[in-house]
C-alpha cells in the first residue's frame, strides 16, 4: 500500500511538474512570438532626429543635453551622433558600426573638437554602462536583438481601453544589470509602452514609461520614454524630435570623415 | 597692411562664390574663461592670471563652411601675452569625395596624445610650457589641405607656404627660459627661415579605418617645430653675448595604428627621421650635426567601465650614427600617464595627467577637478607639479613652478 501511495505521490508530482513545464512553454511560446512581432516593427531602414535629454537629480534640478544623429541599417548598423548642447561639449562626434555578428566586436570612433582628433574606443565596454550620465544603458536605450533575450508572456492588460501584453525579460546573452525586466507591448502597434527593471535582489530598480506615440509617414514611434530610477531617485527623460524616417543618406555620412566636419544639417 | 588683409579679401570672396548656390545658416559660439595660478614656491606669487574671451563664427551650407575663430587674451602679469590672435579662418568646401581648407588651420594628426612624432606641422603655443589646456597649446598654420575620402579611407595632401613655430616663453616671465643669466628678449634673435617657396612645408597622409584596426602612412617635408638656440660670445667686453634661434629641416615617412582588442586599444606610432639636426657641444660649424633617428610610441587607452579612463603612452627617440658630442643621450624616452574618472552622472571629472622624461628623471603632472555648475558654466581648480632630479632637463627650469590654480569657464 505504501509502495503504492508512493508512485501515485511521484505520478502526481511529475503530472503536476509536467502541467507546470507545459505551462512554462506555453508562455515562452507566446513571449517568443510577441518578441518576434516586436522586433518586425519596421523602424525604417534610415533615420535622422534630433534628441534632448533632460537628467533630473534627487532634488530636481535639470541638466539638459541635445544631440543629433543618422543611423543607417543594413548588413552594417552605421550610427553617427554629434552633441549640439550644452555648447562646451558641441561638436563632440560619435561614430560606430555594428556588424550583428556573434563575436564580432564593433567599431566606434570618438572625435573631440578641443583636440581636433578621432581616436578609436573600444567597443568591448559594457552595454550595461550608462551613457552620457543619464539613467539608460546602453542597452536599455537600443532595440533588442533576436538571440540576446528570453520573453515570457505573463497576461493580457487593458489600460484605459487599450490592451497590452505583460512579458517578462530575461537577458541571456552575457552579463546584466537586472535580474529581469517586465513590460507592457502595445497589442495594436508593437511597441514597447512601460518596461520595469528589478536589480539582481529582485527589487525594482528603475522604470521607464514611453509616450507620445505617433505614426510618422508610416512608422510607429514614441517620442519621449521617462526612465525613472528609484533607488537613486533621479531620473531621465527622452525627448525625440524631427525625426525622419527612410530617407536618403548618402555613405560619406558614415565616415570618421564625416565625423571631423560635424555640420550635418 | 593691404599685405595682411589680402588673404582675408581673397577667402571671402571664394566663400561668397561658393555660398551663392545655397542658403547658409550661421552660428555663434565661444567662451569666456578666468585662469588663475599661484606659486606654491615662490612667496606665493602669481604664475599665471589671465582671462580670455574665445568668439567663433560658422557660416555654412551642406557642402561649405567658413569658420573664424579668435581668442582675445587679457594677461594679468605678462603685458604682451595681452592679445588678440586669430586661431584659425578657413574655408572649407566638399565636392563628392573631395575637400579643401584653405586657411588658417589647426592640422592633427596621429596616436600619440601629448606627445610630438609624425603630429608636426602645427606648431605649439609654450608661452606657459604645458600648463595649459590643449586646444591653447596647438596654433593654427596657414596653408592648404586637400583630402580625397571613400570608404572610411582619407588620403590627404597638406601644403603650408610659410611655416609657423612653436612659440617659446618670453624671458623674465615666470614660464620664462632663462638660457644665459640676465638675457633679455632684445637678447635672442630669431632666424626664421625666408618665406619662399624652397621653405614652405607639403605632406602626403593615407589614413584607412578598417574593422578592427586604423592604420597610416605619412611622409612630411617639414620643419623641426622646436628651435635650436646658437650662442654668440660677446666679441667685447662691451658687447652682450646674444642668442640665436634658429631652425631646421625636417624630414619623416612614418606609420601608425590602433587597435581594439576588448576594453583596451592599443595604439602606435613610429617614425623614421631623415637628416633631423641635433646640437652639439662642439663650437663652431659644428655646433649642428643631421643624423637619421627612429622616434617611436607604443601606448593604450583602457576604458574598464564606470567612466573610467586610463590612458598611457611610452616614446623613445633613438638617434642613429650617435656620437657623444651631442647634448642629447642616444636615446630620449618620454611617457604620458592620463586617469580619469567621471562621477555625479557626468558632472563631476577628476583627473591626473602626467607628461615624464625618463632620461631627465623628471615629470610634471596635472591634477584637475572640473565641476559642471550649470549646463554653460564648469569651475575647476588643480594642482600642478613638477619633478625634476637632473639640473639639465627642461622640467628642471620649473622645478619652482609647483602652482594651484582655479578656472572658470562660461560658454555659449
Amino acid at each position: 500500500m505504501k509502495k503504492y501511495i508512493l508512485v501515485l505521490a511521484v505520478f502526481v508530482m511529475v503530472s503536476m511538474g509536467f502541467v507546470t513545464i507545459n505551462n512554462e512553454t506555453e508562455a515562452e511560446k507566446k513571449g517568443k512570438e510577441i518578441f518576434e512581432k516586436v522586433l518586425a516593427v519596421n523602424d525604417g531602414n534610415t533615420r535622422k532626429s534630433s534628441m534632448t535629454i533632460i537628467k533630473i537629480n534627487r532634488r530636481g534640478k535639470k541638466r539638459v543635453e541635445k544631440i543629433v544623429n543618422l543611423v543607417k541599417e543594413g548588413e552594417v548598423e552605421k550610427t553617427l551622433f554629434f552633441t549640439t548642447y550644452p555648447a562646451d561639449v558641441r561638436g563632440v562626434g560619435f561614430l560606430s558600426f555594428d556588424y550583428h555578428e556573434d563575436g564580432k566586436d564593433d567599431d566606434r570612433w570618438l572625435y573631440l573638437p578641443a583636440t581636433k582628433k578621432t581616436r578609436r574606443i573600444s567597443s568591448a565596454a559594457s552595454r550595461n554602462e550608462y551613457f552620457l550620465g543619464t539613467d539608460f544603458t546602453y542597452r536599455d536605450a537600443e532595440k533588442p536583438e533576436a538571440d540576446e533575450e528570453k520573453w515570457i508572456y505573463v497576461k493580457d492588460v487593458n489600460k484605459e481601453g487599450v490592451y497590452y501584453w505583460e512579458v517578462e525579460r530575461y537577458i541571456t546573452d552575457g552579463e546584466s544589470n537586472y535580474s529581469k525586466m517586465v513590460s507592457l507591448i502595445d497589442q495594436s502597434n508593437h511597441l514597447i509602452i512601460e518596461t520595469q527593471y528589478f536589480d539582481k535582489r529582485g527589487e525594482l530598480m528603475k522604470s521607464a514609461i514611453a509616450s507620445g506615440i505617433k505614426e510618422i509617414n508610416g512608422f510607429w514611434t514614441a517620442l519621449e520614454t521617462h526612465m525613472i530610477n528609484h533607488q537613486k531617485n533621479h531620473q531621465t527623460i527622452l525627448k525625440t524630435e524631427n525625426i525622419e524616417f527612410d530617407i536618403e543618406i548618402d555613405d560619406h555620412f558614415f565616415t570618421v570623415m564625416a565625423l571631423e566636419n560635424g555640420v550635418i544639417d | 597692411m593691404m599685405n595682411k588683409l589680402l588673404p582675408l579679401i581673397l577667402l571671402l570672396g571664394l566663400s561668397s562664390a561658393l555660398f551663392s548656390q545655397d542658403k547658409p545658416k550661421m552660428r555663434f559660439q565661444g567662451f569666456l574663461d578666468s585662469y588663475h595660478a599661484l606659486g606654491v614656491e615662490n612667496d606665493g606669487d602669481f604664475l599665471s592670471s589671465r582671462s580670455r574671451f574665445r568668439g567663433e563664427l560658422l557660416y555654412y551650407t551642406p557642402a561649405s563652411k567658413l569658420f573664424f575663430s579668435v581668442n582675445y587674451f587679457q594677461n594679468y602679469i605678462v603685458d604682451d601675452l595681452s592679445e588678440i590672435m586669430i586661431r584659425e579662418a578657413y574655408l572649407y568646401h566638399r565636392h563628392k569625395n573631395w575637400s579643401m581648407w584653405l586657411g588658417r588651420q589647426i592640422i592633427t594628426f596621429g596616436q600619440s596624445d601629448g606627445l610630438p612624432i609624425t603630429d608636426l606641422i602645427s606648431p605649439l603655443d609654450l608661452v606657459e610650457f604645458l600648463a595649459r589646456d590643449y586646444d591653447d597649446i596647438r596654433m593654427g598654420v596657414d596653408g592648404v589641405r586637400l583630402n580625397y575620402s571613400k570608404n572610411n579611407m582619407n588620403l590627404d595632401m597638406f601644403f603650408v607656404p610659410v611655416s609657423q613655430f612653436n612659440r617659446l616663453p618670453i624671458p623674465n616671465t615666470p614660464w620664462g627660459v632663462d638660457l644665459v643669466d640676465g638675457l633679455t628678449t632684445d637678447d635672442y634673435v630669431n632666424q626664421l627661415p625666408e618665406k619662399n617657396i624652397k621653405n614652405s612645408e607639403l605632406g602626403f597622409r593615407s589614413s584607412f579605418y578598417k574593422k578592427g584596426l586604423d592604420f597610416s602612412f605619412t611622409v612630411l617635408h617639414t620643419w623641426d617645430k622646436q628651435a635650436l638656440f646658437l650662442f654668440n660670445a660677446p666679441i667685447s667686453p662691451i658687447d652682450r653675448p646674444t642668442i640665436d634661434i634658429v631652425y631646421h629641416r625636417l624630414n619623416l615617412a612614418s606609420f601608425d595604428f590602433a587597435k581594439p582588442i576588448k576594453k583596451i586599444v592599443l595604439k602606435g606610432e613610429f617614425s623614421y627621421y631623415f637628416d633631423k639636426t641635433y646640437q652639439t657641444n662642439i663650437t663652431g660649424n659644428d655646433q649642428f650635426r643631421k643624423t637619421n633617428a627612429i622616434n617611436g610610441m607604443l601606448g593604450l587607452d583602457y576604458m574598464p567601465g564606470k567612466e573610467w579612463l586610463f590612458a598611457v603612452q611610452y616614446q623613445n627617440e633613438h638617434i642613429l650614427d650617435y656620437s657623444d658630442n651631442y647634448l642629447v643621450k642616444q636615446d630620449n624616452q618620454f611617457g604620458t600617464v592620463l586617469i580619469s574618472k567621471k562621477v555625479m552622472r557626468n558632472t563631476l571629472l577628476l583627473s591626473s595627467q602626467a607628461f615624464l622624461r625618463f632620461t631627465e628623471k623628471a615629470a610634471f603632472n596635472r591634477l584637475t577637478i572640473d565641476y559642471t555648475l550649470t549646463n554653460e558654466i564648469h569651475v575647476s581648480t588643480g594642482y600642478d607639479l613638477f619633478i625634476a632630479k637632473k639640473a639639465d632637463g627642461l622640467f628642471y627650469q620649473y622645478k619652482d613652478n609647483d602652482e594651484i590654480w582655479v578656472k572658470f569657464k562660461y560658454s555659449f
